[in-house]
């Protein structure tokens, strides 16, 4: 009986599926049910018939509590993930299989013809139409490319479209594509476009997003064409706190040792005086390790933390924080994408030896002008955006500034109350985007201002601007122009002594311009190569005697210009559906040029004043020395099975610019120094494997990854040097072996209520300054443990849903003590207690643990309401354990007391308003 | 003091309060201890100079193991030997005394020691270098904030004005050694230990006592990189009012002593690792090591400098002026038991004069008594102006 009424069900599907229902609501409560249970049960509730294949049903298990819904669409939310679709017949329910009924009838087709191919055609595809597809207007809408009858029968076809937020017309960088039959997919570009090579036939397809409805269309493929794709924010989706990538793309597409990091993540992961920090976050995940409390610098598979490029819409950022670190030199309210590289580093990335962070910044809102804002204790920011033409170009400006000298005024030190701290940042973004052209306009500037009574007074800048310029000459071909320029700057004005009292500013400029290209050959090859060159600038400045009684001599620290270019090419190659390369080949050179006054020594003795030679002048522009470095990066991707891979890297790197840092932290007024005459670029090799698996049954994915890391020409400097006297830096700078490898073990769980996730790295780093003369060497030529060399590190986030405007999250974590040199001996010289110290960093501090706690409340889900507030609370600290920042000592009554240092050693609790202009659901 | 002040900032704006405790962390014993050398030739106008030997010890261990049963000797860069004696009442500690025409600036010397178990330590040859003339320390009333424990403490601030010439060494080791004058509080007079005994006239000897002290601070300071050789009001050390250092009399000796860079180097680098502090811009501890090598066994380092150094010295002094020390004597009254309340452990335990020819039963400690149990002698030093 069930099959002939599906059959003559058929031929009237259209009229079924328009119909409207008119039913009354039901109360529905089903936990695990087979479909056949839960369709007994609506019958009954609703005094209906549900008609269907026991055959096509027998998988589904359905869970759904809810109070008040129409029979329809409950059997729609039971189905949905499934091939099937429920109508509505007379009052009665009807399962279709949805692929089989649609495709036999053309006339419901909602999506226009699009992209048809011409007989003629040459690689360039003409796109005629392209369909926009609006919001949810069915559970599957079909999309047709091509005619029937131009069918290139089974030669692979080329689709490909753009893919939007649909409230502001965004593009969205990163979203995948995922086609179920062929279980193949990709993921949108950086202008959010996608192409996908596929023979011609019927598929579902299905776009994701971090933090965005997930979109599943039929796509009737007949021959080359494309189509836009608008997605939907997720709004209480339980997935919320998915973590970073996509679980499928994680499995198929992501290369290894990349990770990227949702906006969603960073807003609700307790954060120190409510300020959301996107470098913080960062530092939970495997593999990289604050470099302290209080401090901006990262460690990435056991990498000294000058290692470490950060970018900013292609704009480098020297220094990645305000306040020494306390806080982010971003706003993260107006990031998009942030994508860590710190296993395969692709080929167009160079200059660093550990890792890139890339953070993307969104477009404004093309659609309508929003303003939202947040208030912390710390500082307010402000985001105003907008169209400037309505759907094509629009713009985004964003500034936050301190306001911390109130609480200073407040602190019961003299020193400290006649202080003063402020910080900002500012950005603004202009974009413009056709189907064809996009353009891209953005400004960075971040200033930090610090005067400690009248005793020193540091103030620095960051400063950027970047005009990205992508032209699509076809679908297989693209074309990206980019031109960047930053400034970072700092000065110190010190004046604690008066005979020593000076003044220093530093800067250094860096000016580059690049032309890439995205080529795609066949379905099997993907090119992307092009060229870069950058002109660094830099000025150590000048010591400067400050006030008439200082007897500082004035110091010309030097100047240094320097040349970087390279030429790249990477091709993503699929040798067949299961496996996947991407090779990368990158020559780059560096050079040194004048004018510039070089001093030799004499050979064998120590690089002192006194030991000079020489001197070797070279006339402005002349080269002083070229550095080539020709760098293969090469990852392979081998999906074992449909919940698994194995992926494999290996990376050569190479950087020429360093930091002149001997101490843990990165202090504010750290220079950075160029390669120089003296000076070679470091080099860098790593091996990666990684094992990746999905466990479907509770939506669980597990990562483990191994590394082993070589460096040469790794910078350490003489004991006690000092950077601000000297203008000859090779005389404080020792260049020797590093080691690193360790292991990364990472389990989590999105898409549930209580989700979140568990991280464990395992890293050593080793540091060996053995050359011939004993003094060039640390640690008398001997291995010792780098102070970053952190064993064990466990990062854990939980993050639970209590309801829809409700959630807690807490962290957790764990790292082993950082390595130290301890004493160990006491002797007397002239009645003088002095200390005799351990080999170098033999010993380690005690190990840090914190635990953070947060609730994000958001304000009603109204839809007409001006203002629409969020409220986060947070202890950071919570065991308010004082965590051990360093081990130092202190003579008392001929005693050798040893003491702790923590910087945070009490829970901390902030609340933080965000406002935003509009409703929940307003950008 | 920078770095510090920079952390008192950052923990202040955490509406923090810092969190510096003491923490002891596991150490091994491990290192076989070495031998210090600790002494320079100097163009003193004393006799006899020394060196004294000894080995290093396990952290806190109050212990000062001497090195005896050396041969040590000086050398000049002539050839000329000047053998060293140990001291008979003081062993580790070797004299020697050259005289006054053989020290000469521009000359190298060094130091040879044969240990007993047979192992040759040597110097590398120093050269003794030129100081310049030593100005008259200064001072002033100042207060220093004490950011622990929240109050001003007062004291006098001591200062030097450095100057030497082209000619004179641009390094600099300062040292200091005061010496003041302390009190107890009561004359001996009645004492118990079982029985009572009277002393009379009451013994007032060990009421007034000078002690002297090198101030345990590595001062140095180099005008390398200054447009002169000198420097305007260098910091010495900080003497408080609240103890008793400044109450009946106070001098300084401030010794100037010229360095070769090398050993200002070594002093320069122990003065850091002497002052370890609290920082979030910590360094590592400098390698400090010095200029004797052990000839025997080249593996095992040997602690010291050894350096020829020109001195030029002043010595001032400062009045009695009004302090507020703690008390360190504390009269305790006998209350239940008696005389027997007093312990043979505190035999003779002193007792109050009621100055009329009686006790009172108040018990004085050592401290109220004998000034010389707190620190220094009785005997006054020849350069005490009263």
């Amino acid at each position: 009986m069930k099959t002939i009424i599906l059959y003559f069900q058929l031929l009237w599907l259209p009229l079924f599926l328009i119909s409207p229902d008119s039913k009354e609501p039901i109360k529905v409560h089903a936990d695990k049910l087979p479909f056949s249970a839960f369709a007994k049960l609506i019958e009954e509730k609703a005094n209906l018939k549900i008609y269907y294949q026991e055959s096509w049903v027998k998988d589904i298990i359905v869970t759904l509590h809810n109070d008040s819904i129409s029979p329809l669409e409950a059997v729609k939310k039971a189905l949905f993930g499934s091939k099937l679709t429920v109508s509505e017949w007379e009052g009665n329910l009807i399962l279709l299989s949805s692929e089989q009924l649609i495709t036999k009838l053309p006339p419901y087709q909602i999506i226009k013809e699009a992209g048809l191919q011409q007989a003629d055609a040459s690689l360039t595809k003409q796109i005629e139409k392209s369909a926009y597809l609006k919001g949810r207007m069915a559970d599957l809408q079909v999309i047709t490319l091509g005619k029937q009858e131009q069918s290139s029968g089974t030669r692979a076809v080329e689709i490909s479209g753009n893919i939007h937020k649909a409230i502001s017309g965004e593009t969205i960088p990163g979203a995948t594509l995922y086609i179920e039959e062929t279980k193949s997919g990709t993921a949108a570009d950086n202008q959010g476009r996608f192409s996908l090579n596929i023979r011609p036939g019927k598929y579902t397809a299905r776009f994701n997003f971090l933090g965005m409805e997930e979109k599943r269309y039929h796509l009737n493929i007949y021959s080359s064409g494309s189509f836009n794709v608008e997605m939907n924010q997720a709004n209480f989706e339980m997935d919320e706190v998915v973590v970073y990538g996509d679980k499928q793309m994680n499995i198929r597409v992501k290369d290894p040792g990349l990770e990227k990091i949702a906006v969603k993540t960073i807003r609700e992961i307790p954060m120190m005086m409510g300020e959301q920090d996107i470098l913080k976050v960062s530092e939970m995940l495997p593999g990289i390790v604050s470099v302290g409390e209080g401090s901006s610098g990262v460690n990435v598979r056991g990498g000294n933390a000058d290692q470490n490029a950060f970018y900013i819409n292609n704009i480098p950022i020297y220094n990645t924080s305000h306040l020494f670190g306390f806080f982010p030199a971003f706003n993260s309210e107006i990031i998009n994408d942030f994508s860590i590289y710190k296993g395969y580093i692709p080929a167009s990335y160079g200059g660093r030896l550990s890792s890139v962070f890339d953070i993307k910044t969104r477009e404004g809102n093309k659609k309508n002008y929003t303003l939202h804002g947040g208030i912390s204790p710390i500082s307010a920011n402000l985001i105003l955006e907008g169209p400037i033409k309505k759907e094509t170009a629009s713009f985004i400006l964003s500034g936050r500034r301190s306001y911390s000298d109130w609480i200073l005024a407040k602190i019961d030190d003299p020193t400290i109350n006649a202080s003063s701290s402020k910080f900002a940042d500012y950005t603004a973004s202009v974009n413009y985007d056709t189907q064809k052209t996009q353009l891209t306009l953005f400004g960075y500037y971040s200033n930090d201002y610090f005067q400690l009574a009248d005793l020193n007074t540091y103030s620095y800048y960051n400063k950027g601007a970047s005009v990205n310029y992508g032209h699509n000459f076809s679908d297989y071909k693209r074309l990206n122009i980019s031109a960047v320029g930053s400034l970072y700057g700092f000065s110190t004005l010190d004046t604690q002594q008066e005979t020593t009292s000076y003044e220093h500013n530093y800067q250094i400029a860096d000016f580059e311009t690049r032309i890439e290209f995205e080529q795609r050959l066949n379905d099997k090859h993907n090119l992307l190569y092009g060229a870069t060159a950058i002109v660094y600038s830099l000025d150590r400045g000048t010591v400067n005697p400050y006030g008439i009684e200082s007897l500082k001599v004035k110091t010309e620290l030097g100047t240094e210009q320097s040349i970087e270019g390279a030429v790249y090419i990477t091709d993503n190659y699929h040798i067949t559906p299961r496996l996947s390369t991407n090779i990368g080949f990158r020559f780059g050179a560096f050079g040194a040029f004048g004018a510039k006054t070089v001093y030799t020594y004499f050979e064998d003795y120590p690089k002192e004043d006194r030991y000079i030679q020489d001197s070797i002048q070279f006339k402005k522009g002349e080269i002083i020395k070229w550095y080539f470095s020709p760098d293969i990066r090469a990852a392979i991707n081998f999906e074992t099975d449909k919940n698994g891979s194995l992926k494999v890297s290996y990376n050569r790197t190479h950087q020429n610019i360093f930091m002149l840092n001997n101490t843990i932290a990165i202090a504010p007024n750290t220079q950075w120094k160029l390669a120089d005459y003296y000076l070679k670029p470091a080099e860098s090799q790593q091996i990666s494997a990684g094992i990746f698996r999905t466990i479907p049954y509770g939506d669980w994915e597990t990562s483990f990854e191994m590394f082993y890391k070589k460096t040469h020409n790794y910078t350490e400097f003489r004991d006690g040097a000092e950077f601000i006297d000297n203008p000859n830096v090779e005389q404080s700078v020792l260049q020797g072996d590093q080691n690193a490898y360790g292991f990364e073990f990472l389990i989590k769980r999105s898409g549930h209520k209580l989700n979140g996730w568990f991280a464990y790295t395992f890293s050593r780093a080793f540091v060996k300054i053995a050359n011939e003369n004993s003094w060039e060497q640390i640690n008398q030529g001997k291995l010792y443990p780098a102070s970053f060399d952190i064993p064990h590190v466990i990062n854990a986030m939980i993050n639970y849903k209590i309801r829809k405007r409700i959630s807690v999250s807490s962290t957790i974590t764990y790292q082993s003590g950082k390595p130290v040199t301890y004493p160990i001996a006491n002797y007397t010289i002239e009645e003088l207690d002095f200390i005799d110290y351990s080999s170098r960093n033999k010993y380690r501090i005690p190990h840090y643990f914190r635990a953070d706690i947060s609730m994000k409340i958001e304000g009603n889900l109204r839809k007409n309401k001006f203002i629409h507030s969020s409220f986060l609370f947070s202890v950071y600290n919570l065991t308010g354990r004082e965590n051990p920042y360093s081990v130092f000592f202190d003579q008392a009554n001929g005693y050798l007391m040893s003491y702790q240092y923590s910087i945070i050693g009490v829970p901390l609790f902030t609340a933080t308003w965000l406002f935003k202009l509009g409703n929940y659901a307003s950008k | 003091m920078l770095r510090n002040k920079i952390i008192v900032f950052i923990l202040a704006l955490g509406f923090l309060s810092a969190c510096i405790k003491p923490y002891t962390p596991k150490i091994d014993t491990e290192t076989s201890s070495k031998i210090v050398v600790s002494g320079k030739l100097t163009n003193t106008d004393e006799y006899w100079q020394s060196i004294t030997l000894s080995k290093s010890i396990p952290l806190n261990e109050n212990i000062f193991e001497k090195l005896t049963g050396c041969e040590v000797s000086i050398w000049d860069e002539n050839g000329n030997e000047y053998k060293a004696f140990e001291s008979q009442s003081s062993p580790g500690i070797y004299m020697f005394h050259i005289d006054k025409e053989n020290i000469k600036v521009g000359t190298a010397y060094h130091i040879h020691i044969l240990t007993p178990d047979g192992d040759e330590l040597q110097s590398e040859p120093e050269i003794m270098t030129k100081v310049g003339e030593i100005k008259p320390p200064q001072y002033k009333i100042d207060s220093i904030y004490n950011g622990a424990y929240k109050y001003y403490t007062r004291g006098l601030q001591f200062f030097l004005d450095i100057e030497g010439d082209e000619t004179s060494s641009n390094y600099y080791l300062i040292e200091l050694v005061s010496t003041y004058e302390h009190h107890a509080s009561y004359p001996r007079e009645w004492y118990y230990d079982g029985v009572i005994h009277h002393i009379y006239p009451p013994d007032s000897s060990l009421m007034t006592c000078w002690t002297t002290a090198r101030v345990p601070e590595i001062m140095t300071l180099s005008t390398e990189n200054l447009s002169a050789n000198k420097f305007h009001n260098f910091s010495l050390h900080f003497v408080p009012l609240n103890r008793d250092y400044l109450t009946y009399g106070y001098s300084l000796l401030v010794r100037q002593v010229g360095l070769s860079r090398k050993a200002f180097i070594y002093w320069e680098s122990v003065r850091l690792n002497n002052n370890q502090n609290a920082s979030l811009y910590n360094k590592q501890p400098v390698d400090t090591q010095g200029n004797i090598k052990n000839l025997t066994h080249p593996e095992k380092e040997v602690l010291g400098f050894f350096s020829a150094s020109a001195i030029s010295e002043q010595r001032i002094f400062i009045d009695a002026m009004p302090t507020n020390p703690f008390p360190g004597c504390l009269p305790e009254v006998i209350e239940h038991g008696g005389l027997r309340d007093i312990g043979r452990e505190k035999y003779p335990g002193f007792l109050m004069s009621d100055y009329k020819g009686g006790f009172l039963l108040v018990y004085l400690s050592e401290q109220c008594v004998d000034c010389s149990s707190h620190s220094g002698t009785n005997v006054k030093p020849n350069f005490w102006p009263y």
